[in-house]
């Protein structure tokens, strides 16, 4: 079934929306924004680093949500439920991008300014831990037979939502060797660096979105191929009884 | 037997909380026999309280074993579950080891005030109760997945 002209248009739109705040961002944070007292131009990962970190803390949201939406709908509206099952999968997929440049990023820029890649102390560890709960979200979908993998995957998304906020919580919890938070807890960022983070997060944001709307339509093709062809396999059978 | 379950009147959830406290029995057993050989072999002087370990230690049994009847149920029906069960329990029970090493850990040196030690038992608690919760209303869906 062919993309509606609406939404073409506007997927193109919001691509060259997201390219412009994108490069804005990329103009703000390199060029613009003051080198930083201590870490000099190294800094300048924190503006790459921490909006992937916190898209990878808000897509397992939209995951959960979508999968309490097909856990809901599972009998009541198997149709919705099939959407609501490919929104998560969409979700799942972009949380995994999103952690693993946050975490990559985080291992480059610790590298950098505190000569180790890795340390394992609270944020880093949950972290970590979270990439690990969607791969193996994923993987779950993958292992399970058919017809079973969208409601495992789905408690699974419910598990590493409650995970989350530990994730959170161990920032006011532990001391680590993570810099305490930047805007909680009166941590402070410095006026001037404001507008390369705000365009970078609204930049990584837009893509973020982006992509997974286009992974879910892309699944969603995939789903209405599958009961074409079921349909057709129906029908055929029906046929060769007269 | 899943069967079986079905026809019962009893909620899922009752064969769940039946298994999860049958684990928790055996593994106590296996516990309160090798406790002592851990302070016997490792020469432990628990410089703290010694009592807070009575606490910390069925707490700590309960957050992983609730999570792993739930979890072995869970991958019952999928293809290499010996697999997914690991790879599943390891992140979510992270938390749980976090929380209760660091409790034992100052329990036992004593390097940690209790208020702080206090904060470690009331997180496991606390991760004990929503974990808890969350596997006794999501049995009934992963039992009947299909």
């Amino acid at each position: 079934m062919p993309r509606p002209a609406t939404t073409r248009i506007v997927a193109w739109l919001w691509f060259f929306a997201t390219l412009a705040v994108l490069a804005v961002g990329f103009r703000q944070a390199i060029f613009i924004a003051p080198t930083e007292a201590t870490m000099g131009n190294v800094q300048r990962i924190f503006y790459y680093h921490v909006p992937s970190a916190m898209m990878g803390l808000v897509f397992p949201y939209v995951n959960f949500i979508a999968s309490l939406a097909y856990l809901y709908w599972r009998r009541r509206d198997p149709l919705k439920a099939l959407t609501a099952d490919a929104l998560a999968l969409a979700s799942a997929e972009v949380t995994i991008v999103f952690v693993s440049i946050g975490l990559m990023t985080g291992m480059l820029w610790a590298r950098a300014s505190w000569g180790i890649w890795w340390t394992w102390d609270a944020r880093l560890t949950t972290y970590l831990l979270l990439w690990l709960l969607y791969v193996s979200y994923l993987l779950l979908r993958r292992f399970s037979s058919t017809g079973e993998s969208h409601t495992l995957a789905a408690v699974i998304s419910v598990f590493a939502a409650v995970d989350v906020p530990i994730v959170f919580m161990s920032i006011q919890w532990w001391r680590t060797q993570h810099p305490s938070p930047v805007f909680a807890d009166g941590g402070s960022l410095d006026p001037s660096m404001w507008p390369a983070f705000l365009w970078n997060l609204a930049g990584w944001a837009m893509w973020g979105t982006l992509i997974m709307l286009f992974r879910f339509a892309l699944e969603r093709r995939r789903q209405l191929a599958e009961q074409e062809a079921a349909l057709v396999a129906i029908e055929a059978s029906l046929e060769t009884h007269q | 037997m899943l069967e079986a379950q079905r026809m019962a009147p009893a909620p899922a959830s009752a064969l769940f909380l039946g298994k999860a406290i049958a684990n928790m029995l055996f593994v106590l057993v296996v516990e309160a026999v090798l406790a002592p050989v851990f302070i016997v072999f490792y020469n432990l002087h628990v410089i703290g309280n010694p009592w807070l370990l009575a606490l910390i230690l069925p707490l700590g049994t309960w957050a992983l074993v609730v999570n792993g009847t739930f979890f072995a149920v869970l991958g019952l029906r999928t293809r290499n579950r010996e697999l997914l069960l690991p790879l599943l329990l390891l992140p979510i029970s992270l938390p749980a080891l976090l929380e209760m090493v660091q409790a034992t850990t100052g329990v036992l040196t004593a390097e940690l005030d209790p208020l702080q030690i206090n904060t470690w038992i009331v997180q496991l608690a606390g991760y004990d109760l929503i974990f808890t919760l969350i596997c006794l209303l999501l049995f009934d869906t992963v039992l009947n997945a299909e």
